[in-house]
């Protein structure tokens, strides 16, 4: 072939290649957009319901026994004041409070249930969202060309964030039982943020 | 809020998802939102509602044992295009966005909070997975996927790697509660219902056919009423000895009768033998106060509440259906019971319940997304 043939078909690999980068970074910008405000989110709703918890846990006459009171509020303001951390081990423990109270065989005032149910399918769809963006991140971000043009540049690897967050009993839609099934979970490349 | 749904199936024809579309968009434009359909179909189709915007004629597929129209095209993209910016939506909601078809393409095109919802649980969603990494790019837009049932969330777990969050099929209850029987029901000698196209083997006709000629023989005021597409004159040849007269074909009936028709008879037949998802139609049966008897299928189950709230009987066992009707055709006490206990099961699949788990998704996949709302 002449030098000019392989001129040219250097210009359109070059092109090709540019066009496929420059595609992969928007993708690559728009997921991360979609992680940080799917964590936004998700952190809102943390403290909804935590905040939920404590308005429930301190109302006098909400009908939750009197024995658990000081435990569901130190449960709910540890979460509430978490600077880092054991992030999900003080949410998980809001969680087990929750339907400690959703369930308690001693009556507990409706309007006080379903604050709290409210607050709980709250944090179960926006876990479920921020992890769907996590995981398209990091699909993304550990396939071949990506990760060897580095293309995600130094931003940290998303992480998922587990916590059990089913609700038990009435007109829960997810009902346990088929919430333990998750996706599967690619690996990402090892890389220090 | 301004929300944009997107069908992908043509308006004028029958079918759940559209069914689901219609009674998703009048209940929101009910609470006072600004709802917009596109939908495949022309101008001039009859009877087409004001939120509806058509997107052009649609190319027939056949899908999952019936007809679908689908499309996907130069000029639809543009049609698409259009909407997008005429509506300015705050959220835009895609339903079985799988390839070809007006709600992928909206995926496609569309920059900012989407949301899709997951109607069936077999195979087409499968296919989708087989398009994985060229769809990927449009489906990594989608801030928030709704599914169904728990069957179809296990679908997209398992084919599209993706969660789900499940909210079910909605019920307008008071539209069947209220709906006035046909002329001349309910009547003496036992009424059964059966809706659904009785020639596809997976309805079960063959399952109730043979319930039937065990029960006929000792009642002989018995009937089936039958709603529904298919060839009358070649299922009456086939029917057995005798049942032809114990059998009223009614054919494709209106939403309307649809729910005259379940207020009519004594007893909800479902015979399924496999491939439902969900199961909305024995909602719509609870909705009637009509007692079920339905086929012991997984999504039947989770429906009538475990058996609670409708008889559960062996997949494909006439004996066993037959058993099961008699008992309650015999008992006006006991279908009296299961009909109290139906309506109570059907309360949490109320439209004004469902609509609210809708809301609920689309504020925190506009959260999620990444973009305030306008």
């Amino acid at each position: 072939m002449l030098p000019v043939g392989w001129l040219l078909a250097a210009v359109v690999v070059a092109v090709l290649l540019t066009m496929w980068v420059t595609f992969t970074l928007t993708r690559l910008d728009r997921l991360h957009a979609r992680v940080d405000a799917a964590q936004a989110a998700l952190d809102a709703q943390l403290v909804r319901r935590a905040a939920a918890l404590l308005h429930v846990a301190e109302a006098p006459d909400s009908g939750v026994a009197a024995s658990r009171r000081e435990h569901y509020e130190a449960v709910a303001r540890a979460a509430l004041n978490l600077v880092t951390g054991e992030r999900q081990g003080a949410e998980n423990a809001v969680g087990r409070a929750v339907s400690e109270i959703v369930q308690s065989p001693t009556p507990v005032r409706a309007d006080a249930v379903e604050e709290l149910r409210e607050g709980a399918a709250r944090v179960l769809i926006a876990r479920r969202f921020y992890n769907d963006a996590v995981r398209d991140t990091r699909t993304l971000r550990a396939r071949r060309m990506p990760r060897l043009l580095r293309l995600a540049g130094r931003r940290a690897v998303p992480q998922f964030f587990d916590i059990d967050d089913t609700l038990p009993a009435a007109a829960q839609p997810n009902p346990p039982a088929t919430s333990e099934t998750e996706p599967p979970r690619p690996e990402t490349a090892k890389e220090s943020s | 809020m301004r929300i944009g749904i997107v069908c992908p199936y043509s308006w004028d024809i029958p079918g759940g998802v559209q069914a689901h579309v219609r009674d998703l968009a009048e209940k929101l434009i009910s609470l006072g939102h600004t709802v917009s359909v596109l939908a495949p179909g022309d101008e001039d189709m009859p009877g087409l509602p004001r939120y509806v915007v058509v997107a052009g004629r649609a190319v027939p597929i056949p899908y999952n044992g019936s007809v679908a129209r689908l499309q996907f095209g130069v000029v639809s993209a543009a049609r698409v295009r259009r909407w997008l910016r005429d509506g300015a939506f705050d959220v835009v909601h895609v339903h079985e966005p799988a390839p070809p078809s007006l709600s992928l393409l909206t995926c496609m095109i569309h920059d900012g909070p989407l949301v899709a919802t997951f109607h069936v649980a077999t195979v087409r969603s499968r296919f989708l997975s087989m398009f994985d990494t060229v769809l990927q790019p449009f489906l990594e837009k989608l801030s928030g996927r709704i599914a169904v049932s728990p069957a179809a969330r296990k679908v997209i777990v398992e084919h599209l790697g993706a969660d789900a969050v499940v909210i079910p099929n909605g019920v307008a209850v008071a539209h069947y509660a209220r709906a006035e029987p046909l002329p001349g029901y309910p009547r003496d000698g036992g009424t059964i219902g059966f809706i659904g196209r009785y020639e596809e083997p997976r309805k079960g006709m063959d399952v109730l056919v043979g319930a039937l000629e065990r029960l006929a023989r000792g009642r002989p005021g018995l009937r089936l009423l039958v709603a529904g597409r298919g060839e009358a004159d070649d299922f009456r040849a086939e029917l057995p000895a005798g049942l032809v007269e114990h059998i009223v074909l009614l054919g494709q009936v209106s939403e309307a009768d649809k729910a005259r028709m379940l207020r009519s008879i004594d007893v909800y037949c479902a015979p399924n033998t496999g491939q439902e998802s969900f199961g909305v139609i024995l909602l719509e049966a609870m909705a009637a106060r009509t007692p079920v008897v339905a086929s012991d299928l997984e999504p039947f189950r989770r429906v009538l509440d475990g058996g609670a709230a409708g008889e559960l009987v062996p997949v494909g066992d006439p004996d066993a259906l037959a058993a099961s009707l008699a008992a309650l055709l015999d008992d006006p006490a006991r279908r009296e019971r299961l009909a109290a206990a139906g309506a109570r099961a059907v309360a949490p699949f109320d439209w004004s319940v469902i609509v609210e788990e809708v809301l609920r998704v689309y504020e925190l996949a506009i959260a999620g997304a990444g973009i305030a709302p306008r």
